[in-house]
């Protein structure tokens, strides 16, 4: 087993971006990168019935969704009282790097914000950063 | 060196028994019960208390697989009035929770009837919550060991072999071996080895069973997700739970899981994160069915 397939074993990712066109091309980038379970959401209240189903291991979030967008997605998970929930790695992927949105993005513990177009390296970089810094026992992620 | 799992854990602290020894040796014999009246005239019929339809069937199969044959009952007051009929069954597999009359109340009348002078009758609990403390409910409530739902195959073999070992003298071995299911689905959907567990192979009762337990998803999952609404969370938690216990059984691993985790929620009183689980449900059964769909448009031919 190569280091990669090592590290995305039983990882699973949530796309939440309501950009059919971008789910794609994300989705088209994760598989090539070798991660085969990846679910998706087309905004972030579909994105948190999302998580509670399928305990992602890392979400790559949109910010600018409707009816409810990237941040309020991220408050949500963050401030959610089950653990393995506000505990979820979150990455966003932006056209919008304003000061604001990375103030708010950074209070709330983003674990990555990508600006748009992103490489497939950049995104790789980003994922494989933060899927090695997680503890990923089995006895971590059961009920 | 099989036991009942009470027995087992006490056999375990003592240190004369490993509890992995029961998870050694995957290789399973398949067995035919013996006819009803064959079971019944020879005091080894077991009698079955649950109320889940999905459930039913599949305890009536792992049973019949491993040899035993039963009757089953859909809630205490039949269970009872079958016991009070012909009370020489060999043993009874009741649910904790049934409309009616529980398991516990269950116990209690067939013990009062025991005590004049009728054979103890081995009774051992099903639940789907493994519980810290659920060993001593048991044993206070003068039960004699339990399974945990969904139930697996060797372990019910353990305990029936434990609690009925002249059951086993009457199961005939069949020299068939079962078949497994070969369609690829993604197992944390549908894990197939469940029912292929219950059923020999994914044939023409398992595909009737998993369709049934799909309508009965929907319905529960629409049940739940009304009682919410309501904020009737008694009753929601009741849907759910009920839905977890045909998960189970039916190999449904994600649905099984988000409704455990409503039903977790709202045990500890925290509703609105039990409604952030009820909102993955009605995904969760619709991709469920999508998954299915190959396995249940199949032709009756065996795998």
């Amino acid at each position: 087993m190569s280091a990669d397939e090592d590290l995305y074993k039983g990882v699973t990712v949530l796309i939440v971006e309501d950009k059919p066109t971008t789910r794609d091309s994300v989705r088209g980038q994760l598989r090539q990168m070798g991660i085969r379970t990846i679910t998706e959401a087309s905004d972030g209240k579909a994105g948190l019935a999302e998580v509670a189903r399928t305990r992602p291991t890392l979400i790559l979030c949109d910010v600018h969704m409707k009816p409810v967008d990237g941040r309020q997605f991220l408050k949500m998970v963050r401030t959610a009282k089950v653990d393995w929930v506000k505990s979820i790695p979150i990455i966003f992927l932006t056209a919008d790097a304003n000061p604001e949105t990375v103030t708010f993005a950074r209070e709330f513990q983003v674990n990555g914000y990508l600006v748009k177009p992103i490489s497939l390296k950049e995104l790789k970089g980003r994922i494989d950063a933060v899927l090695k810094s997680l503890d990923r026992s089995p006895t971590k992620r059961g009920l | 060196m099989r036991r009942g799992r009470v027995a087992h854990v006490i056999a375990a602290a003592l240190g004369r028994a490993s509890l992995n020894e029961r998870a050694a040796g995957d290789s399973i014999t398949k067995y035919s019960p013996p006819l009803l009246d064959v079971a019944r005239a020879a005091g080894v019929l077991i009698l079955v208390a649950e109320d889940n339809l999905t459930n039913q069937i599949v305890i009536r199969r792992l049973l019949a697989q491993r040899g035993y044959a039963s009757e089953i009952v859909s809630n205490g007051v039949e269970a009872l009035k079958a016991y009070e009929a012909d009370p020489s069954y060999g043993l009874l597999l009741t649910d904790f929770h049934m409309p009616e009359m529980d398991g516990f109340a269950l116990t209690a009348e067939i013990r009062k009837r025991e005590t004049t002078g009728a054979r103890r009758l081995p009774i051992v609990a099903l639940t789907a919550d493994a519980l810290p403390g659920t060993r001593e409910r048991c044993l206070t409530a003068q039960m004699d060991d339990y399974l945990t739902k969904p139930i697996e195959s060797k372990q019910l073999e353990a305990v029936l072999e434990h609690w009925l070992p002249k059951a086993a003298a009457l199961r005939r071995a069949d020299t068939a071996p079962s078949k497994p299911a070969k369609i690829d689905i993604d197992p944390q959907i549908f894990d197939q080895s469940r029912l292929v567990e219950a059923f020999g192979s994914f044939g023409a009762e398992a595909r009737a069973l998993l369709a049934q337990f799909l309508a009965e998803a929907r319905k529960l999952t629409a049940q739940i997700i009304t009682a919410m609404d309501q904020q009737d969370w008694a009753e929601a938690r009741h849907h759910a739970h009920a839905l977890k216990g045909g998960a189970g059984s039916a190999g449904a691993v994600r649905l099984g899981q988000v409704a455990a985790d409503v039903q977790d929620w709202l045990d500890g009183g925290d509703p609105d994160t039990a409604l952030l689980f009820t909102g993955g449900l009605e995904t969760t059964v619709d991709e469920l069915a999508e998954a299915v769909r190959p396995l249940l448009a199949r032709g009756m031919g065996e795998l």
